[in-house]
């Protein structure tokens, strides 16, 4: 067992594993945690994905654009039309998670391969068996829903920005945390009158979550003066409360 | 010489030695002694006790000392009101007196027997004896003198003449009568202590005392409140205290004197501490310092003392928001803080550390409040430190002591950055127009600013007072470089400013004339060779130009104009007669700049301007009594320019972005700096740390702000929260 590697030779390993396959730095990172940061291994296992995966790739090829490269937006609804999901059904954005794509509205041939692989099918039919244990998954394990919430904020963010828009992160809000946690209506309600914000940064979009978790309907419990919670939800909280502004 | 006898008695010759010392005590207690033989007596009781008849003669003793007591008291039921003081003092003393005979009879049965045995002794027995007979078997004989007690205090409290000594005396036997008894054992060596217990005279006097007392005073001030003034109130009861001080001192036993005072503040003050607490208004106002120091005094002994604090504050904010409608503010601002502080100097003295803390708090508070509630007294601070600066006929000493009053407000004012904004504004002005009489003080108020506030408030200000100085040797130094023949034709003085640091607008770029202009090139390329790395600017609305004119018949004259108008005058040079729209070409100028430019000079007469044409011709006949003449129009005087609307305007406006821009930058490096010691810190003490620094120094820092420049900061990833933790911040190296 090597010893762990530091920063810039994990970086390094990253890009060399990328010049195997095309794959983005968040599944490399992946594939690499699981083989102990052995390349070797990490590389064997990528090319046991493609051998095994030839049904999956026909079925990637199916959604494909013509030069069938990536799966675009016309491909993902077709997607989701076929397993019988909503395009704004959360269930879509637990498997992009899996899949650990990078951007929103694109799928990848090694999304795809990997992602199957992970789930253990080979094809959409089968996808759609699974499909209720993924549910019931994101309804009922707040482990998995905070992952696949903080993984959203990456899936949406524009590569050369560092926030994401407020329309985009309402959506977000809407689709993933609405169902558990009643009190996300009322925010919504609050951002609709908020014009000023523009943009929600990852700290704030995080906090969000926690603020659910930990505070959530009893808004008693929220600390104005002397929490550390970001303005933003600040705001909400005055909103709630337009007396406690001393 | 001691002989152990070794007789065996008989009950019955127990019985009989029993009976002499009983008839002996008996006749002790009567005061007929002569016939005794103590000796005997002695002997007596050696025999009983050495017999092992002690637990007999014990028994019988204590009855006989009962029965004795009670005869001893038997007078106290009879005795009216007005002797009944003094026999029970005596009656008290006769027990005593008995007790001490008795126990020196029977002191060998106490010795070996009673100690022995841990049992009362013979003085405990009196005492106990007496206690139960004067007050707790006859209830009657109990309140009979508790009330003759608490009679005599209240007559004395009402001037009447009593016995302080007997009564003195009467209080301390309660105490004493209550006496406990501890045997020490040391090696067989047995030793009889007696410790005071004074619960039976708390339970007995000091509880009604204290009730008495709380009456009589509630009553005697309530009576006095109507009917004097609070003044004269106040000196009645200081009189009052003392008289009481010293009645305590003299006859009420120790550990009550502390209850006694403290009801009566409690009844004369605390009480009517509201009411006593309005006339604070009036002593401060006629400043009746003494009346207030004997305030101070008595509220310092009593509970209410928050209360005289918090008048206090509300008369300061009172007074303070009145001056705010005179037009004198801050002089009245000034006198105001004098006045009190010099109040506090004479009364603090008079409380403890606690009290002076408070005091200097709460007025520090008053004034504070009023003085940030808006940025009103801020303004009138700088104005009036720009009129002391300019003011030629004060002496530099003078001027500092002014100065150092209004920088006793100053130190008050919260948004310093503001201040320093609108003073650098000011200064610049002063420096520019070299208006300020004395550059000593100005550099003198420059350091007192740098003390308080640190150097990054003041670090403008200094770059300014610097680049006039180097200003003036590059001039000089330039003026020397210049060839002697060049140096006739023109003595050109060039301030350079570093353009940061002075609150200097950007000035419209206008062409000079040819002539002025070789000069400027001149100067920018001495001024380069030296200093290879900055940029000259040229602003030519704060110059001015004098300029020599050869008219007519020979006159000639020198004008004091602005740049551009002695470009426009030196174009007539070529031609004698231009439009105005070629001018405003030639210049790169508008309307609006032409027609200020022009005006005085149309005035004046050097310039004849043809209405239909709209053209201007030199007046070569120009003719003026003075030969120097100040052409150069006010408006481009550097107040104008400083302010950014073109209107004029007697004050300055402050610039809120460029604050705000500013203060989030410095909140922002001290949270890095901050964070960078403690490595972490949770959001509660981070803010205090920011806000202890920041608020001394430059400004209050708000929660919402504050919460903005952490959030950029994680943006920018200095600094991330902790994961478990979320309210602690770690520094990002």
């Amino acid at each position: 067992m090597r010893s762990k590697p530091n920063q810039a030779q994990e970086d390094i390993m990253i890009k060399d594993l990328q010049r195997v396959i095309q794959l983005n730095d968040l599944q490399a990172r992946e594939i690499l945690n699981q083989t102990q940061w052995n390349l070797q291994k990490a590389t064997n296992y990528i090319l046991d994905i493609q051998k095994s995966g030839i049904k999956i790739e026909e079925q990637f090829k199916k959604y494909a654009t013509k030069q069938s490269l990536v799966i675009d937006e016309n491909g993902i609804s077709q997607f989701c039309k076929e397993l019988e999901i909503d395009l704004m059904d959360p269930v879509i954005l637990y498997i992009s998670y899996i899949f650990k794509s990078e951007t929103m509205g694109i799928y990848t041939k090694f999304d795809f391969l990997y992602g199957f692989t992970i789930l253990k099918v080979q094809s959409t039919s089968e996808l759609k068996k699974v499909l209720k244990r993924l549910k019931d998954d994101l309804n009922n394990n707040q482990e998995i829903q905070k992952s696949v919430y903080k993984y959203c904020f990456d899936f949406t963010k524009q590569k050369n920005r560092k926030d994401i828009e407020l329309r985009f992160a309402q959506g977000l809000w809407e689709t993933l945390l609405t169902n558990t946690f009643p009190i996300m209506k009322q925010f919504l309600k609050y951002q609709i009158q908020e014009k000023d914000q523009k943009h929600i940064s990852r700290d704030t979009y995080y906090m969000v979550w926690e603020f659910c978790v930990q505070i959530g309907e009893d808004l008693s419990k929220y600390d104005y003066k002397n929490g550390a919670w970001p303005t933003f939800i600040d705001g909400f909280y005055l909103y709630m409360f337009p007396n406690h502004k001393q | 010489m001691k002989k152990i006898i070794q007789e065996n008695l008989s009950p019955d010759e127990a019985k009989t030695l029993w009976k002499y010392l009983d008839d002996a005590c008996y006749l002790i207690a009567e005061h007929q002694t002569k016939q005794l033989s103590f000796q005997e007596l002695y002997q007596h009781g050696y025999k009983l006790t050495l017999n092992k008849f002690g637990d007999f003669a014990y028994s019988q003793l204590q009855i006989s000392i009962h029965n004795i007591v009670d005869k001893l008291i038997y007078s106290l039921n009879i005795s009216n009101d007005d002797q009944l003081l003094n026999d029970f003092v005596k009656a008290y003393e006769e027990v005593q007196q008995f007790s001490k005979l008795l126990a020196g009879i029977l002191l060998y049965m106490e010795k070996t027997y009673i100690l022995q045995k841990s049992l009362k002794t013979i003085k405990t027995i009196c005492n106990e004896s007496f206690k139960i007979k004067c007050f707790e078997k006859d209830q009657n004989l109990a309140t009979k003198l508790l009330n003759c007690f608490l009679t005599q205090i209240r007559n004395d409290r009402n001037s009447q003449v009593i016995e302080h000594f007997k009564l003195k005396n009467a209080l301390q036997i309660l105490i004493d009568i209550n006496q406990e008894q501890q045997i020490k054992n040391k090696e067989y060596n047995y030793i009889i202590d007696y410790r005071i217990n004074d619960d039976f005279y708390k339970y007995f006097l000091e509880r009604k005392l204290i009730q008495d007392s709380n009456r009589y005073f509630k009553e005697e001030s309530q009576l006095n409140l109507n009917r004097m003034t609070i003044e004269e109130y106040i000196l009645f009861v200081e009189k009052r205290y003392q008289n009481e001080v010293e009645r305590v001192e003299s006859y009420i036993p120790k550990i009550s004197h502390q209850k006694v005072l403290d009801c009566f503040i409690k009844n004369y003050i605390t009480y009517n501490a509201q009411y006593i607490s309005q006339g604070l208004y009036d002593f401060i106002e006629n400043e009746k310092t003494t009346i207030i120091i004997k305030i101070f005094q008595l509220f310092v002994k009593s509970e209410e003392f928050d209360l005289f604090i918090k008048t206090l504050s509300q008369i300061i904010i009172d007074d303070l928001q009145l001056l705010n409608q005179n037009d004198n503010t801050l002089q009245g601002f000034i006198k105001l803080y004098e006045k009190i502080f010099s109040l506090y100097d004479k009364i603090v003295c008079y409380g403890n550390n606690e009290h002076q803390y408070k005091f200097h708090k709460a007025i520090k508070n008053a004034f504070e409040q009023v003085i940030n509630k808006d940025n009103f007294i801020m303004m009138e601070l700088n104005k009036y430190f720009d009129f002391l600066m300019k003011k030629e006929t004060l002496r530099d000493e003078e001027k500092k002591i002014q100065i150092d009053k209004g920088f006793l407000i100053f130190k008050l004012v919260q948004s310093k950055d503001e201040f320093e904004q609108i003073y650098r504004k000011y200064l610049c002005v002063r420096l520019l127009d070299q208006t300020s009489s004395s550059l000593e003080v100005e550099k003198d108020l420059l350091k007192k600013l740098r003390l308080e506030c640190g150097s990054v408030l003041t670090h403008k200000m200094e770059t300014m007072f610097n680049d006039l100085q180097r200003s003036n040797e590059d001039s000089q130094k330039f003026r020397q470089k210049l060839s002697s023949n060049l140096r006739d034709t023109i003595d050109l003085d060039i301030l350079v400013l570093t353009s940061e640091q002075w609150p200097i607008e950007e000035s419209q770029p206008i062409v000079v004339h040819t002539e002025l202009f070789q000069w400027q090139q001149q100067f920018t390329q001495y001024y380069q060779s030296k200093n290879q790395k900055r940029k000259l600017t040229f602003n030519y609305g704060l110059g001015s130009v004098s300029l020599k004119a050869t008219f007519d018949s020979n006159c000639k004259k020198d004008f004091v104009c602005s740049v551009l108008q002695a470009t426009i005058l030196m174009h007539f040079n070529k031609q004698r007669v231009y439009k105005v729209d070629q001018l405003i070409k030639l210049t790169n100028t508008d309307q609006d700049i032409m027609q200020s430019e022009l005006e005085n000079l149309i005035l004046f007469k050097i310039l004849i301007q043809n209405e239909e044409e709209n053209s201007l011709q030199l007046n070569y006949k120009f003719q003026h009594r003075s030969y120097k003449i100040k052409v150069q129009p006010k408006k481009t005087q550097s107040w104008a320019i400083c302010s950014k609307s073109k209107t004029k305007q007697s004050e300055f406006q402050i610039n809120q972005k460029e604050i705000v821009l500013d203060r989030r930058v410095y909140l922002e490096s001290l949270i890095v700096r901050v964070l960078k010691t403690k490595k972490q810190l949770d959001h509660k003490d981070l803010f205090k740390y920011i806000d202890k620094d920041a608020k001394s120094r430059h400004f209050p820092v708000e929660i919402p702000f504050f919460k903005e420049c952490i959030e950029n900061l994680i943006q920018k990833e200095y600094l991330i929260r902790q994961e478990g933790q979320l309210d602690t911040y770690i520094y990002k190296a």
